[in-house]
Parts: C-alpha cells; structure tokens; sequence
C-alpha cells in the first residue's frame, strides 16, 4: 500500500499541470508511385503502388524547466505484426539538458546530424522535394558489390550522447552538434543491435556546424568517422574478418535568392578502407545535389531536383544520375501535395543500375499536425 | 500642475496605445522581470534558441495569428525573415526533434489565459486588454 502511495504521489506530481509539460505533434505521407519509361529491373516501381508509408506521432515532454525528453515514434508502410508487414520504430527518443543557450546535453537514440535530409528524411512536410536525394542520402541505392559499396557515408539513426547549443561568431549566428555513439553495423551483419550493445570498442564521432551567414544564406559544414567491424559468413555464422573505417565529410547550402525563388546544395564525399589480409578495399564515393526552386504563388513552389553520385571512384563508368522536376502545393496549412517526374540514368558499370535508366511519376500527401 | 502631469500622462498613455495598436504588443508574464527586448533577443526567444530566463525557469513562446499582417510585420521587422519562412523554420525544428514549437493562439481571450496562467511566458498578440498579471514589454532597435 505504502509503494502505491509513493507511485500515486510521484505519477502525479509528473502530471500535474500536464498539459503544459507535453507536446504531442506528428506528420503522416500517403505516397504513390509508377514507372512511366525506361529499362525494366531497375528501382522503379513498375506495377503503380500506393503507399501508406508513414504515421508519426513526435513527443516533447519537459518535466523540468531544464530537461526535455523527445520521441518520434513511427508506423512505415501500414504495419501489421501479426502478418510481419511494415515497420514499427523510434525514429529518435532522447532526454536533452540545457545548460545554457550555447550548451545542450543530449543522450539516448538520435538521427547522425549530417547534412541537410538525414533528420528531415522521414517528415516528408518539411522538404521541398518528394524523396531525399539517394547519393547523399542512401548510397544504397546506388551500388551494390555483396555488402562493401551499401556501407552508408554516415547511419540513419545512432544510439549515444551529443553536446549542442547556439552560439555567435561576431553577429553571425551559428548552431553545432557533435555526437559519440555506438557507430553503425556491418551491412553484412545486422543480427546484433547497435543501439543496444556495440559490436566493438570504438565509437562513432560525427558532428555538423551550420552558420547564417546572413539572413537568407545559410551554410554547413558535417563530418562523420566510425570503425566498424567488417564480417563475413563462415560456416553459417557471421565472423569479423576485418576492420571497416568510414569517413565522410559533407557541406551545404541554403540560400533564399529572392522572396521567391530559393537555391539548395548539398555535397557529400567520403571514403572505405577496410583493412582485411585477404579482402583489402579501399575507395572514395561521393553525392551531390543541387535543388533550385520558385514560388509561383504563396501556395504553389516548381522545383528542379538534380543528383549525381559515384559509389566507388576504384571503378570507371558506374554514376548515376537523376533530375526530378516537380511541384510543391499547400494545400492547407501544413498540408502539402508533392508531385514529380523522376529519371534516373547509370553508367554501364555501376553494380546496382548497370546501365539501366528509369522515369517514374511519385506523389506524395504529406501532412503536419 | 497636478492635472497638467495627469493630462501629460493620460496623452502619453492614449498616444503609447495608439502607437502600438498599429504594431500589436510584445506581452509578458507578470514575473518576467524583463521590460525590454532588442531584435536580437527577440530573434532567440521566437526561433527557440533562448530557453530559459536569467533564473532559470522556461520561456514560454506564443503568438496570435487573429490578425495575421501585424504577426507577418512583427517576424519581418524583428527576426529577418519573413512568416512562411518563419512556420517552416519551427515546422523543422519540431519534426528533427530540436524543440517545442510556440502556442499558436486565435483570439484575444486565447492570448490573456495563457499569458494569465502561464510562468515566464512571452507572446505577440494584435491587442490586448491590459489587466493584472500581463504586462507589455518594448522592443528596442539595438
């Protein structure tokens, strides 16, 4: 009975005044896509499918004036366990202390703060474009050599702590992150869990520094190193044969031109050495994309989506590349219709496409509430 | 002379009023000591870069959208940016897990029971009713 007391105590004390400690907001997409032209067996979807690809509900609960716990926890592509469809997940979930403006500790799963998509990826209200850009944003789609050429320029999601905060140099305002996490998995091995328990001693140092330069031009700056171990099956079972070292480097910019009319770029390079006796590789791969735009009217934006990308500089003639134009409409307050037109060329080389091009129409319902 | 100063203070009441009415009014809780902000604070306070007061306790954000063009002149004038770029930036900030995103409220009644009710709290509004435990704060150019 005493414990009881002491929970209800406690459990209320939390919730009192709850509505003021609690934040719930979310953002759902409803997407369609069908190929429209090119080779048969490339990404495109040939059949013309709708997507429920996601329902996202974004906690921020503050039980002191000083801590914040956040979570964005998300239902991908109509999730239904019993039949093992979909997907179930925290996109983050962390508790941050505020310090001070300029200082913010954070602990728990995060995004890597790397460039401009990867924490924006999933909340498809807050793009311009329909899909993140693949060569900066998901290199596996743009190679694949058994498992070396998929290893990501930089994870999704990391489980570890950060430093962040907002700060000045002069009158110019800048905002950083540096994160130390447990680092990625092998894309070979994913029967462990990287955000539980590291597959080896070394951790993941990654970070990003973004600055306005002035009111309309922002410019960034992101890095990311990690060991991993590389493995490989033997007898059935995942052995580590070798080290996997992944440094990337990334720079971006946002500039606001005019009221109307906005320019985006992103670059990404960065490279694997994996130091095996029997399997030794190492290469550089690297991404681009240049995202131009237009207001037509406070509701309507035409963008212009153009990506290239080399998964392995070892290798002659295996780019891809694609251009995107399409369009952006408010049609309500946080609600948007996006529609493009996507083709994607490669290189007679490149182990995923080789050679093959594509052109498909997406569309996207993306809501933020 | 005392109906002289009386008649100065009324002047300077009805001319403060009628001034800001054409701007709409920075309101602060009644235990926000600070009386006057520059653009720059402003800027941290409304992008979510400033989170706590000088003792510690949180800011507290909000604006009033029922008379939208003093809302897009108050983020033009005070932040640099204009309102679409200003919802897109929260929009971001929010879904990327970055912070809290500021009460949005729709009437006068809105704005005076958060102001009312809710410690270290800041808030743009078009008009307000002044009453016990609101205050109105200045802006200052520097």
């Amino acid at each position: 009975m005493k414990k009881l007391l002491v929970f209800a105590f406690f459990f209320g004390t939390l919730l009192a005044n709850w509505e003021e400690k609690i934040d719930i907001n979310g953002y759902f997409n409803f997407e369609f896509e069908q190929q429209i032209g090119g080779d048969e067996g490339t990404l495109a979807d040939e059949h013309g499918s709708f997507d429920a690809d996601m329902f996202n509900i974004v906690f921020n609960i503050r039980p002191t004036d000083r801590v914040r716990v956040a979570a964005d926890l998300t239902w991908e592509h109509g999730p239904q366990t019993e039949i093992e469809k979909g997907n179930v997940g925290s996109e983050y979930a962390f508790a941050e202390y505020t310090v001070n403006n300029s200082l913010r500790v954070r602990g728990g799963k995060m995004f890597t703060a790397f460039g401009i998509y990867n924490e924006l990826h999933t909340a498809k209200p807050t793009t311009i474009v329909v899909k993140e850009p693949n060569p900066t944003n998901k290199i596996y789609f743009l190679a694949k050599n058994g498992t070396v050429e998929q290893t990501m320029l930089y994870p999704r999601w990391a489980s570890g702590v950060a430093l962040l905060g907002d700060s000045y140099v002069g009158n110019m305002p800048f905002d950083y992150i540096i994160q130390m996490t447990n680092g990625d998995l092998d894309y070979a091995n994913q029967d462990e869990n990287q955000y539980d328990k590291d597959d080896n001693d070394g951790k993941a140092l990654g970070g990003r520094i973004r600055a306005d330069v002035t009111s309309d031009l922002q410019v960034g700056f992101s890095f990311y190193r990690d060991r991993l171990n590389h493995y490989k099956k033997i007898s059935g079972d995942w052995e580590k044969v070798a080290n996997k070292d992944v440094l990337t480097f990334g720079t971006q910019m946002i500039w606001h031109v005019t009221d109307r009319f906005r320019f985006e770029a992103e670059y990404v390079n960065g490279s694997v050495d994996i130091d095996a006796s029997s399997d030794k590789q190492k290469f550089n791969r690297w991404g681009l994309q240049v995202l131009p735009s237009f207001l037509i009217t406070d509701k309507l934006n035409l963008f212009l989506q153009l990506t290239a990308g080399d998964p392995n500089s070892n290798i002659d003639k295996d780019r891809v590349y694609s251009y995107a134009p399409g369009i952006n409409y408010e049609l309500d307050n946080n609600v948007y219709i996006k529609s493009d037109i996507y083709t994607v060329l490669s290189k007679e080389n490149n182990s995923l496409l080789k050679g093959k091009d594509s052109s498909e129409f997406r569309a996207v319902l993306a809501v933020g509430f | 002379m005392r109906i002289c100063i009386r008649l100065i203070v009324a002047l300077t009441l009805v001319f403060t009023i009628s001034y800001a009415n054409e701007q709409g009014f920075l309101v602060v809780s009644e235990d926000v000591e600070q009386n006057s902000f520059s653009k720059k604070e402003l800027t941290e306070i409304f992008l979510g870069k400033k989170l706590n007061w000088k003792d510690g306790r949180r800011v507290h954000i909000g604006y009033s959208i029922e008379k939208e063009p003093f809302l897009q002149e108050f983020i033009s004038e005070n932040l640099g940016i204009n309102y679409r770029r200003f919802k897109k930036y929260w929009i971001k900030k929010v879904f990327a897990g970055y912070g809290v995103a500021p009460k949005i409220f729709r009437s006068n009644k809105e704005v005076l029971e958060f102001i009312s009710s809710t410690e270290g709290a800041v808030v743009f509004t078009p008009e307000i009713l002044l009453k016990e435990g609101i205050k109105i704060a200045e802006i200052s150019e520097k």
